[in-house]
């Protein structure tokens, strides 16, 4: 899991904001919300600029590091360095990440700097405390047992020394470099606002989101869940040429309106488009570790965003992590005050620690909120 | 800028407010901002007012629309957003024109609907009336048999030589302490502090109020309680509990 995160220097972050997953209170509801003492659902909140999609951005920066995005067709990549300044302008050192994971009783933590998006220069790798890698600008001192033969002088300069290994090395099952490289291969994130589908993370893949879930058996599945967010169509799949790639067949759905079909990408909404998406990624779910999306429910009307919410909830495999606008999740029925989090002024901090009063079950937490009762 | 703000409704013109503008000054000082303001009549009248609404008025609105609030204060209310909201009424039982049964009726209907400082408000009642603060502070008999309001309040002024609007820290945790105590004794007959979780029948539910009704029906007397101190322990929680426990 993750426990632990900090950057400085990133976008808007001119300052260290520390995002700690081991702050939780003793709260006895919606205990499933935590899973080995760490935060393992949350939802952040935030005025706009505060930097909620930027903390998404910063957290899964390692997946640069790691070549772990893909471009897809269907779904577009999105590029992180192509989206606005990566380094804040404000601040005039490298840009600085740290990592914490634990996986069984095994703490890792994972600190790089960056010159610019794609240029690790410095990395420092400690397991239980002990500095097992080093890399200063391309001086790499390797104490891990099964790197002995690795030599890091082919590693290209810019790139991530840990990503060499992982490229070199299959560790052992067990390994605790081999959890952490399938944690970080499960990570996604995925957001769909105005620019269309957006995703990053190595869970992302050349696919047709339609296609994809004919093939996977799932358009049962798919006409069930949008059928309980009361859009009641009646799907059925169609076999057609890939206009872009005309030796390729590919799969799309259709929609049964009375006598006549229409393709039902048509016929969703904006919101609906953004279900199709969410559910497109849930065939994911099984090999998900740690998900973030951003601005979630943009399109979705309030019950809808619940019962999204309430979907995550039920997956304690993985951690989730959504940004929206959306103050009315903000309820001790959903949540908790440790897993609903607020960014501000360069920081992030649960809502019981925005307030000096005790939190309980059964306040109504939106309410406080849009009455200034947290520090914002 | 801090715009943070608590409402506490108090009963009184006098009294309360400058016993919680103590308080205020002792616990909260810069972190938020109190603003008491006095209904200028006892519970009955506000209930009658929210029962007027079918209970669907939420408690500032309920305020804006009664004649018992200035204009001054009501500017305050329009102008300021609370985000808890606590409301200190006398437990009135004597109030001579309404029937018992009315006033029992209305009492608990008030105490189920303000069970909540984030929603409609928090209200503490205190037995016989504010004034027992001073009992609490001065260990006296524990039971008040009722004769007369007026002579309540002149009774305790005149034998109880306590100034209670400059209670430092010390003092009002152990006022606190004292409420807990006397509290417990009501719902569970046991002379002492409980556990943190079982300040839930001393605090936000009615135990006391049924307990108290209950003492009224047929002995004619209450026990002397001061719960709005209590509020303190509503806003701080386990923290402030842990202090007045050791």
């Amino acid at each position: 899991m993750l426990t632990y995160f900090s950057v400085i220097g990133f976008k808007n972050f001119k300052e260290k904001i520390v995002f700690d997953l081991k702050n939780i209170s003793r709260y006895t509801f919606n205990e499933k919300q935590i899973k080995n003492n760490t935060i393992n659902k949350g939802i952040i909140y935030g005025k706009n600029g505060e930097g909620k999609s930027n903390l998404g951005e910063a957290i899964f920066d390692i997946e640069l590091n790691l070549m772990l995005t893909v471009s897809v067709p269907d779904l577009n990549i999105y590029k992180p360095t192509l989206k606005g300044i990566y380094k804040n302008m404000e601040y005039d050192k490298d840009v600085e990440f740290e990592y914490h994971f634990e996986f069984d009783n095994d703490e890792i933590v994972y600190q790089y700097s960056k010159k610019e998006s794609m240029y690790v220069n410095k990395e420092k790798l400690y397991i239980n405390k002990k500095l097992l890698l080093s890399n200063n600008e391309g001086d790499v001192t390797c104490y891990i047992k099964e790197a002995e033969n690795v030599n890091f002088a082919n590693k290209n300069i810019k790139s991530s020394a840990l990503f060499f290994l992982f490229n070199f090395i299959k560790f052992d099952e067990n390994n605790i470099l081999n959890k952490l490289f399938s944690f970080l291969k499960g990570m996604l994130w995925f957001r769909c606002l105005n620019q269309g589908n957006e995703a990053m993370g190595a869970q992302t893949r050349y696919d047709y989101i339609e296609d994809t879930i004919v093939r996977k058996n799932k358009l049962t599945e798919y006409q069930l869940f949008l059928n309980s967010f009361g859009l009641n169509y009646q799907l059925q799949s169609r076999q057609i040429t890939n206009p872009f790639f005309p030796q390729q067949k590919i799969y799309t759905i259709e929609a049964k309106i009375g006598k006549n079909t229409a393709p039902l990408n048509m016929l969703l909404s904006t919101g609906s488009i953004a279900l199709e998406l969410y559910f497109y990624w849930s065939i994911t779910f099984s090999t998900v570790t740690f998900l973030f999306i951003d601005e979630f429910d943009a399109f979705y009307h309030y019950e809808i965003s619940e019962s999204i919410i309430k979907l995550l909830n039920e997956q304690i495999n993985f951690q989730s992590f959504v940004t929206t606008h959306n103050t009315s999740l903000m309820s001790t029925k959903l949540m908790r005050p440790d897993n609903l989090f607020l960014i501000s002024n360069n920081k992030i901090k649960p809502l019981c620690d925005c307030t000096t009063s005790e939190l309980r079950n059964g306040h109504n937490l939106e309410k406080i909120y849009k009455e200034g009762g947290f520090d914002e | 800028m801090n715009n943070k703000y608590i409402l506490v409704l108090v009963e009184g013109e006098k009294t309360e407010i400058n016993f919680f503008n103590n308080i205020s000054n002792v616990f909260f000082k810069q972190n938020h901002n109190i603003e008491i303001i006095p209904f200028k009549c006892n519970i009955y009248k506000l209930y009658k007012h929210i029962e007027s609404y079918n209970f669907n008025i939420d408690l500032i609105d309920a305020l804006l629309t009664t004649k018992n609030i200035s204009n001054e204060e009501k500017n305050i209310l329009i102008n300021k957003r609370f985000f808890y909201k606590y409301l200190v009424f006398d437990f009135d039982i004597q109030h001579k024109f309404l029937d018992n049964d009315i006033k029992y009726k209305s009492l608990l209907k008030m105490k189920e609907y303000f069970s909540n400082e984030s929603e409609n408000g928090l209200l503490f009642l205190n037995y016989p009336m504010f004034e027992s603060i001073k009992v609490e502070l001065s260990n006296p008999p524990l039971k008040y048999f009722y004769s007369n309001k007026n002579e309540y309040k002149k009774h305790i002024n005149e034998k109880i030589n306590i100034n209670i609007n400059n209670l430092v820290y010390d003092e009002i945790l152990n006022l606190i302490r004292k409420s807990i105590i006397i509290g417990n004794y009501i719902v569970k007959r046991q002379f002492h502090i409980p556990k943190y979780e079982d300040l839930q029948d001393i605090i936000f539910n009615n135990k006391i109020l049924i307990h108290q009704i209950s003492c009224f029906k047929n002995y004619k007397c209450v026990y002397q309680l001061n719960t709005s101190i209590l509020f303190l322990i509503s806003y701080f929680g386990e923290k402030l509990f842990n202090k007045i426990k050791s």
